[in-house]
């Protein structure tokens, strides 16, 4: 199936969940957090969320700002 | 009895808040940081890239939520639904922490809030439980309508950010303060240490500050003098100072002078 992952189209394998896809994208899967199809995921979900094709998904981190 | 910063139910020994961008490195951030005092740190929240080295450090590795008081921004957002988005992503990364520092861009050149919009997401984020801290313009009656909306602290810039030019109306400033019921902190535009001390001296709870230290030739003596600024401001500020003259006094008594 085919994601769109921060703007960029993801390739990845029907009923991979979001841990399978940190896991290819070799994205840590702690002090992330993630927006499926605009809405956030809570934390305690995240892992075992199911993905399917067409899914849009922001994954984002804290970075130095002011 | 200790002067203790108060910001939604936490207190602070520090009344200074620092940034962590345009630092060389996280070395040099967290020795900056360490050498501010500074208790609350504020971070920007920005897209994962994909397929970077997952062993790279995070900047949540050198500055411990632990230890400091992480304050996400949503820098870079020009409406509110952004900024709220920004701030719904920021609770579930740091754990369900609510606290946040709102800024709602109006254009890239000046960097000034949109206030229309920054009104609408303090409103929109206050009601989903967020602590929000909010960067806005110096006027005085939106300062007064974000408290109104339940903001646990008003940020108004001293001048543009990254500026470094100081408090460009310190009168503006001090009418928010004569009505303010929250800590009110100036956010952006202090360039030396003075500036921040007159930040404190006009009655500010605190002052925020990035480039000021980063951009510094030196960042960490920076940030030391940042830190005693911003104490001798808060005492001159709590000593009171003297009432200005148009004259002379004299020092020295003018009885028993030779003659």
């Amino acid at each position: 199936m085919l994601l769109k992952v921060n703007g960029d189209s993801v390739e990845i394998d029907d009923g991979s969940n979001i841990d399978e896809l940190l896991d290819m994208l070799e994205i840590p899967k702690t002090k992330v957090a993630v927006e499926l199809n605009g809405v956030v995921i809570p934390n305690s979900e995240l892992l075992g969320k199911a993905l399917k094709d067409q899914d849009i998904l922001e994954i984002v981190r804290a970075i130095g700002g002011g | 009895m200790e002067d203790l910063l108060t910001i939604a139910g936490r207190t602070y020994k520090s009344r200074l808040l620092v940034g962590t961008g345009k630092y060389k490195d996280f070395e040099e951030t967290r020795s900056s940081i360490e050498a501010s005092g500074a208790e609350i740190v504020t971070v920007a929240i920005r897209r994962t890239n994909i397929g970077q080295d997952s062993s790279e450090p995070n900047i949540l590795d050198f500055l411990s939520p632990d230890k400091f008081t992480i304050l996400p921004n949503t820098a870079g957002c020009y409406t509110a639904e952004e900024a709220i988005r920004t701030c719904k992503l920021a609770r579930e990364l740091l754990e369900g922490n609510n606290l946040v520092k709102l800024e709602v861009l109006g254009d890239k050149e000046t960097l000034y809030p949109n206030m229309p919009e920054t009104l609408k997401a303090a409103k929109d984020l206050v009601k989903d439980g967020f602590e929000v801290m909010v960067y806005c313009s110096d006027d005085p009656l939106l300062a007064k309508e974000l408290e109104g909306l339940g903001c646990v602290s008003v940020m108004p810039l001293a001048s543009p950010i990254g500026s470094g030019l100081g408090i460009q109306n310190p009168h503006n400033i001090e009418m928010i303060l004569s009505k303010a019921e929250v800590p009110i902190i100036v956010d952006a535009g202090v360039g030396t240490a003075s500036d921040a001390s007159i930040a404190m001296e006009l009655g500010c709870a605190g002052v925020l500050m990035n480039t000021a230290i980063a951009k510094a030739q030196e960042p960490v003596l920076m940030a030391q003098a940042m830190k005693k600024a911003i104490e001798s401001g808060r005492q001159a500020y709590l000593a009171g100072r003297m009432e200005k003259k148009s004259y002379a006094s004299p020092s020295s008594p003018t009885k028993g002078l030779i003659k």
